[in-house]
């Protein structure tokens, strides 16, 4: 998410011996396991390498309860006192090409397959776009079977909310481009900090970061092949 | 006929989560309407009667959100009903109740200015624009036109070789093109008198644009408890431009309304 959409709500004292820094609390949202397996894993990991792709996701991190518990916390994003409504996928992809195709590509990359209207937030002109509540990504497959059956399916789903909206091939292989630069580093910190906090196992974690490793440079050739999917987009042979 | 309607509330504070009524949805047979907090006569969100909601055009998002899922229909909405509250969202909607109405008994109309009435409307809020518009429903019901009579009619016209949009409160088409405005006289405030000099002018750029050449020009006030300058402003200015039906004896402004729709010609 674009800086300057989070509000902080208390500023407290001043902090001895930094210079300038204050204590503040800020909102946020926090989400466990309870309703659907791997959430935090899941958010967390598609928090680190959204992040590295550029993608709007707000700023999150595991936090623990004081019982424990694993919770996966990103910042409230805001523009005033209010949450945005969902998403007209019609006027984000007219007025951010560019971004819309980044999260079909990237929903292609973890397998999300639930894109829809409530979490995306943009409001035009007055936010800048975000998006959240990766849970069903990943670990979490559509029918609860582990990650190697799903690992080469193109994995767009006709209901993505901006799957009727895209248009730019162009850009789609420009967000393709991106996610293969991203870093077996990374993946692997990303899928192994998760897995040393107790929110997977570590066979889990490994076949996440397989996944996403195996994924990362075959996005266009998985969007290619669901080319039905993306009704707008033309030119798909220049692309394969 | 069944009528449904839901109610979206309002949590100003995610911590304290003590929400607030906001808005009524409501549903009757293939009759869809709504009513939302800071909603003008004319459908428009003033942002400035909001300010609790913050930055306003995020609210009319939301508005404007929530009448896409009225649209959609009873379905669509029980769904968000059963979904509840998103993370970290500051609206939601809550099935509100049911009411079983003859269809001899009161409009859906009515009904849902009783319920926002009685579940939504603060304090600070006027209902005199609510007197108005349900007088004039009335009247428009008494003559049986309640669903000829289209509401909130936009008009795309062009004036002087510019674009421009005009709205009217209502439109019957009865041998020639009868647009219609209302307007509440109570309170000599800044938003009367704008609203006044708005149905002037809109009535004077429709005739300036030449779309409509024939139409006929209808404004209905209440003329009882009005502020004095206000009345006299009318039928000084306003007369000259438009028809003038008082609806607060409906009798009289029924009778009259009839013959300005030449209604039994």
């Amino acid at each position: 998410m674009e800086a300057g959409y989070y509000a902080i709500s208390t500023i407290g004292n001043k902090v001895s011996g930094a210079s300038g820094a204050v204590e503040v609390q800020m909102s946020g949202i926090a989400k466990d396991d309870s309703s659907e397996p791997y959430t935090v894993f899941n958010e967390y990991v598609c928090y680190r390498v959204g992040a590295a792709v550029g993608l709007p996701l707000p700023p999150g991190t595991i936090a623990q309860t004081a019982d424990g518990k694993n919770m996966y916390v990103s910042l409230r994003f805001t523009t005033g006192q209010t949450s945005l409504p969902p998403v007209e996928p019609a006027v984000l992809a007219a007025d951010n090409p560019d971004v819309s195709a980044g999260i079909v590509a990237f929903d292609c990359w973890v397998g999300n397959w639930d894109r829809n209207g409530t979490n995306v937030a943009y409001v035009s002109g007055v936010s800048g776009v975000s998006i959240f509540d990766h849970g069903r990504t990943l670990l979490r497959t559509p029918d609860g079977t582990g990650l190697e059956g799903w690992r080469d399916k193109p994995l767009l789903h006709d209901n993505h909310v901006l799957h009727g909206h895209v248009d730019d091939l162009a850009l789609l292989a420009r967000w393709a481009q991106r996610i293969a630069l991203v870093t077996s580093e990374l993946i692997r910190d990303a899928c192994g900090t998760a897995a040393r906090l107790d929110t997977c196992t570590v066979a889990e974690a490994q076949a996440a970061g397989d996944f996403l490793e195996h994924r990362k440079s075959r996005i266009m050739d998985y969007m290619t092949a669901a080319q039905g999917m993306l009704p707008k987009v033309t030119g798909w042979k220049a692309a394969a | 006929m069944t009528v449904h309607w839901y109610v979206v509330k309002h949590v100003p504070d995610l911590v304290r989560r003590e929400p607030r009524n906001i808005g009524v949805i409501l549903i009757a047979d293939q009759e869809k309407m709504s009513r939302f907090l800071g909603e003008q006569p004319d459908g428009e969100i003033d942002g400035r009667t909001v300010p609790q909601f913050g930055n306003h055009l995020v609210y009319k998002a939301w508005v404007k959100h929530w009448r896409s899922l009225l649209d959609q229909g009873a379905s669509v909405l029980s769904e968000q009903v059963v979904a509840g509250r998103g993370p970290g969202a500051s609206f939601y909607i809550e099935e509100g109740g049911e009411q079983l109405v003859g269809h001899d008994e009161r409009a859906s109309d009515e009904i849902l200015d009783d319920l926002y009435a009685t579940l939504v409307r603060p304090d600070s809020e006027s209902a005199v624009a609510d007197d108005v518009r349900s007088l004039t429903r009335r009247v428009i019901r008494r003559l049986g036109l309640s669903r000829q009579v289209q509401e909130r009619v936009r008009l795309p016209v062009t004036v002087g070789g510019i674009p421009d949009d005009i709205w009217f409160d209502y439109r019957y088409d009865n041998g020639v093109p009868h647009l219609m405005q209302r307007i509440g006289l109570a309170t000599s405030d800044k938003a009367t008198w704008d609203r006044l000099h708005l149905v002037e002018t809109n009535f004077e750029r429709l005739r300036r644009s030449g779309l409509l050449p024939d139409f006929s020009a209808i404004t209905f006030i209440k003329q009882q408890h009005a502020d004095e300058r206000l009345v006299e402003a009318v039928h000084g200015r306003l007369a000259e431009v438009t028809k003038i039906v008082d609806v607060s004896n409906q009798d009289t402004a029924a009778s009259l309304l009839s013959g300005l729709l030449d209604l039994h010609a």
